[in-house]
């Protein structure tokens, strides 16, 4: 499987948020993307969903344009996990994760019990079997993150786009939800917008960054994010450093005053 | 607390329909029993004699009560239907302009002709008319949000209302005006097959639809993009919902006149016994609308000798109703269990 992006690029009016994106991912393959509030991150994630057409370029699932697919097929192969928002009804775990079954049920037809098995199996697979008959509407920020990634899987995605999944949440759920991209990574290719550097440097291989002028600078995460390249890209002097934890090296970026 | 399967409560409700349909028919002027009645209908199909039973059994009663489930469970399931496509609890048929229109045509039709069809055929013709102009508005407006379309709504209900005034202003104080006005409060009075003939294609179709899309009513409460990545198209699916509960209410309303309330509140009470997945939210509407109108109609035709137009009593019921369950419901939500 590959999700490719070919000199993508999109804008209202006649000015561009974002010009020649350029990026290949492979099985295995996690993708975060880095930049200031405005620069089209998520509009680039709904540009990649087909959600929004791009005005330049295009997206290439398997070689093949994401505009050629029929929308069920390719909902079926790549899914969305939005930000986390409030929802105007109250809804069970359950019925909002089976939601994600919609893409391979016919028009006329309603969830069989395949799908419920494969429902079950996603709530089990993210932990939340507890909550499966609680209302969406009283769940934790991170409860509902979780409820959001299941309900992706739900329709079995080749590759998983993700919109700042651990914004707005603690600490403990951060890693959560961190370990969990990275779980998924193992079947699936993932791409996360994130705002923290360290969470890209923690779970992802390759890097997106997005700056005010519309420039998009990819590469392996490690080359991408550099001490001068996110001081630059978010206007502040910043000091890159590591902590060792047992095995593993930790690395971080702490910004330190605005330029 | 261990609690019964919706499918069960489902079956539970429709039987307890057919029972209070049954007594509904028993009850009446003068109390004919379930026996008598059912001696009626064997009669009435072996072509034997005509009694003052068997006549009011067939051709009064039977047919009221028909009228009642249809009205009940249409408004119920169209209300479920647009709170859904809205995605707001608080929405019902009235808001996008539909009631308003049909009550225009219904109001035109009598004071222009004299003849029951041609009165109920306008009903409709203007109800589908409302949702007309409501959608060349958003499509004219370049936007079909939700917002736009309840804006639509509103000025289209607001249009209608005004030509409803303008009709009763200039219609006969003596005649047609008190015909008018009663028909505007809703009533069953007058029930007849014929009636219930030329409004049944559209309600079937309606509720046919409804029924077909109703589990995808619960993806139109997600954001459009949302649903978009689940593989759907948002606007052809909302409207596809707005449709069809436009066709169930311009047919209800073409059979009875205006009634309130049913469509709001008893989406609500379907929920507070099946939860909010709409595979079961809208047989249960079905069943409990039915049982409701039935309850409501059958109020109105026997406390007093005079009938009780119907949108006073779904009113006058409907309304605590509402607040008693916003109440329970707020105090029972901190455990955040569903149903």
């Amino acid at each position: 499987m590959s999700f490719e992006v070919k000199n993508g690029g999109f804008g209202y009016g006649c000015e561009y948020l974002f010009r020649n994106v350029n990026f290949k991912l492979e099985q295995n393959d996690v993708l975060a993307t880095l930049g200031p509030n405005g620069t089209g991150k998520t509009t680039m994630l709904k540009c990649m969903m087909n959600i929004l057409s791009w005005r330049e370029g295009g997206a290439f699932l398997n070689e093949k344009d994401v505009c050629m697919f029929r929308r069920k097929d390719f909902c079926r192969k790549v899914a969305y996990v939005p930000q986390a928002r409030a929802y105007a009804f109250d809804c069970s775990v359950i019925d909002m994760v089976m939601m994600g079954r919609t893409p391979h049920i016919g028009a006329f037809s309603e969830p069989s019990s395949k799908d419920m098995e494969v429902t079950e199996e996603k709530i089990s697979q993210m932990g939340i079997s507890k909550l499966a008959e609680r209302s969406c509407a009283v769940l934790s920020g991170g409860e509902l993150q979780m409820v959001l990634i299941a309900r992706a899987l739900a329709s079995e995605p080749e590759v998983l786009i993700m919109d700042e999944p651990e914004s707005n949440l603690d600490y403990h759920n951060q890693l959560k939800i961190l370990n969990t991209v990275k779980r998924l990574s193992q079947d699936m290719i993932c791409i996360i917008n994130t705002h923290y550097p360290e969470h890209a440097l923690r779970v992802s291989n390759k890097a997106l960054l997005l700056s005010k002028d519309g420039s998009a600078d990819y590469g392996s995460t490690e080359d991408v994010i550099t001490e001068e390249s996110i001081g630059d890209v978010f206007s502040v002097n910043t000091a890159m450093g590591s902590v060792k934890a047992g095995e593993e090296t930790l690395r971080y970026v702490l910004p330190i005053s605005i330029r | 607390m261990a609690r019964p399967s919706p499918k069960l409560l489902i079956v539970i409700f429709f039987l307890l329909m057919a029972a209070s349909a049954l007594v509904a028919v028993c009850i009446g002027t003068y109390w004919i029993a379930p026996a008598d009645v059912f001696a009626s209908y064997v009669s009435y199909f072996n072509g034997e004699g005509r009694t003052i039973t068997e006549i009011v059994v067939i051709n009064l009663r039977t047919p009221r009560v028909i009228l009642a489930l249809m009205v009940g469970m249409g408004l119920a399931a169209a209300g479920a239907t647009s709170q859904s496509a809205f995605s707001n609890p608080l929405a019902s048929p009235d808001v996008i302009g539909v009631s308003s229109g049909a009550a225009f045509g219904a109001a035109l039709g009598i004071l222009l002709f004299n003849h029951e069809a041609a009165t109920q055929i306008l009903a409709v013709t203007f109800g589908l008319a409302a949702i007309a102009i409501v959608f060349t508005l958003c499509k004219s407006s370049r936007s079909d949000s939700m917002l736009m379309i309840v804006l639509s709504g509103i000025i289209v209900a607001g249009l209608f209302s005004a030509l409803v005034s303008l009709i009763k202003y200039v219609s006969d104080p003596m005649s047609k005006l008190p015909e008018i006005t009663y028909w505007l409060m809703g009533t069953m009075s007058g029930a007849s097959y014929s009636r219930i003939v030329v409004a049944l294609p559209m309600f079937i179709a309606g509720m046919a639809m409804i029924y077909v899309m109703k589990w995808r009513l619960n993806i139109l409460t997600l954001s459009d993009e949302e649903v978009m990545a689940l593989g759907h198209n948002p606007k052809v699916v909302r409207w596809t919902a707005v449709f069809a509960s436009t066709l169930v209410v311009a047919a209800t309303v073409s059979l009875c006149g205006l009634v309130g309330w049913v469509g709001l509140v008893i989406p609500h009470v379907a929920r507070l016994f099946v939860g909010t997945d709409n595979r079961h939210v809208i047989p249960m509407c079905m069943a409990v609308g039915g049982i409701f109108m039935l309850a409501m109609d059958t109020i109105c035709r026997t406390v007093s000798v005079e009938e009780i137009p119907l949108s006073i009593m779904t009113a006058v019921v409907g309304a605590p109703l509402f607040a008693i369950l916003f109440i329970w419901r707020g105090r029972n939500k901190a455990g955040g269990i569903i149903r």
